[in-house]
């Protein structure tokens, strides 16, 4: 009854709910496996409609976001928050692209893998080992 | 990937010049380019009409990517054409309609094509558009895409694989020159400018900006970009838009996100006898305004579908090919060297 149809081994379940736990209420977060909270003065960007990692679309004025106008524009609240932190530096690095392979993995356990580093940034794995880990639709050669 | 947007130490651009449009920059003239928006019926009788009242006078002409998230013919296919005409397109491409592999086989297919000018955005939401119910991809943002279209550049796809037929062949290094979108209208204005130096640390070349209504509010933005330096390597060009009345006026102040109009603008429409007349006037005074702030490097006409006004808000503005000095560049395009 409750096939698990993302079947993980027993322990990353086990982070993956810890994670979910910690992050879905309070950050809105949407499990992308590669978390950059900490340079986005813990702010979530998935939660920009156009995923953007690197700073606000031309569309956001007045801390609205220009797609959902009853929303804040969250790159507008990452920067005051990065402000409030003191992280303003932070956002002056580029986040890499999304790596869809970790999408919905929890990046506690890729980051103790280092299958991403400290910043959240994904790391190429190694050719031969399958990233079993992940999601991926398709087979890594 | 540790370098901080904001140094000021970025490496001098070593490629060779790739279009026109690059060497009017780099000789320090006023540049000037125009936008096509394609047709959305299958027919480009109209791209060529509109061709012909732009080729003369514009560095390039900008071909948009399904604007305002509505479908369109595709810009590749309109760029293929202009090329086909002897135009010098820039081919614009948004993030939201392509992944990864369709954003670089789409670079690559244009280059192959002949066209030597691209511009990267992130794009429209799709549900501005005529499609709201489809899935946006938004594989990557703008910065992604120019920093993948630079590495391609060096020879590189974004994966790391080598752009060479077979190993025994030479690396293959696409040159075009590469654009990227800034609005300084958008809040709040720091991070746009921070994102401007995010694009040129990703490996942008030169700048478009949103359509300017309100001048004071680009004078502060390219205070800032003058002020840390970033316009010594990026090319900064001043999007303009001459209206035939005050309703696209209106329509932009509250419908089109990322744009400012005072309200003065609007009711100077409103009042003017010849609404006509009236927008080229004020076309030609942004313009003369813009010109005189620091760091700008030339503007960008975007004229939705009134391209005929180009010319005379050209000439007005003391801005033809021969007054800015352009004229030998292009003529030395047309006979085939461009760099
Ligand atoms: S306005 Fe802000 S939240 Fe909305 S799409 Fe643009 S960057 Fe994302």
């Amino acid at each position: 009854m409750f096939f698990n149809v993302k079947a993980k081994p027993w322990y990353i379940r086990l982070v993956d709910i810890g994670e979910q736990f910690a992050k879905v209420p309070m950050f809105d977060c949407s499990m992308c496996g590669q978390c950059v909270l900490r340079s986005t003065g813990l702010t979530c960007p998935m939660r920009c409609p156009k995923q953007m990692r690197n700073g606000p679309c031309g569309g956001s004025m007045n801390g609205k976001c220009e797609v959902f106008p009853e929303r804040p524009c969250i790159w507008n609240l990452i920067w005051e928050r990065s402000a409030m932190l003191g992280w303003e530096e932070k956002l002056e690095n580029i986040n890499p692209p999304v790596d869809w392979r970790l999408w919905g993995t929890p990046s506690w356990w890729n980051l103790l893998t280092g299958r991403i580093d400290g910043k959240g940034h994904a790391v190429e794995p190694k050719k031969e080992s399958e990233p079993s880990q992940t999601n991926s639709g398709g087979t890594t050669t | 990937m540790d370098n901080k947007a904001s140094d000021t130490q970025v490496s001098p651009v070593s490629r060779p010049c790739a279009s026109t449009l690059e060497r009017v920059l780099r000789d320090r003239k006023f540049a000037v380019t125009a936008e096509i928006v394609p047709p959305r019926v299958p027919n480009l009788s109209v791209v060529g009409k509109k061709f012909e009242l732009l080729r003369e006078v514009a560095d390039a002409i900008n071909i948009t990517d399904n604007a305002s998230a509505s479908v369109k013919i595709c810009s590749l296919a309109v760029c293929a054409y202009l090329v086909q005409q002897g135009g010098e397109p820039v081919f614009q491409v948004t993030a939201r309609d392509r992944n990864r592999l369709a954003l670089q086989s789409d670079l690559i297919g244009a280059y192959a094509l002949g066209v030597r000018n691209v511009f990267a955005v992130t794009g429209d939401y799709i549900n501005m558009g005529d499609h709201p119910a489809g899935k946006p991809v938004y594989d990557m943002d703008s910065v992604h895409i120019i920093q993948m279209f630079d590495k391609i550049r060096k020879g590189y796809m974004d994966s790391g694989v080598e752009l060479r037929s077979t190993p025994k062949t030479p690396l293959v290094q696409p040159n075009f020159f590469l654009g990227a979108a800034a609005n300084p209208f958008g809040d709040p204005m720091p991070f746009h400018v921070l994102k401007v130096a995010k694009k040129r640390l990703a490996g942008a070349d030169f700048v478009q900006t949103q359509c300017t209504f309100d001048v004071p509010r680009v004078r502060d933005f390219m205070a800032m970009v003058v002020d840390k330096g970033y316009h010594e390597r990026l090319h900064f060009m001043i999007g303009i838009m001459p209206v035939k009345s005050a309703r696209p006026l209106e329509f932009m102040a509250t419908e089109v996100p990322g744009m400012r109009v005072p309200a003065e603008t609007i009711a100077r429409m409103k009042g003017a006898q010849n609404p006509e007349e009236e927008g080229i006037q004020m076309a030609v005074e942004t313009i003369q305004q813009v010109r005189e702030i620091p760091g700008v490097s030339g503007i960008h006409l975007m004229t939705v579908s009134w391209e005929a006004v180009v010319p005379e808000v050209l000439k007005r503005a003391g801005l033809m090919p021969e007054q800015r000095g352009v004229s030998e560049i292009h003529s030395a395009a047309k006979s085939g060297n461009a760099s």
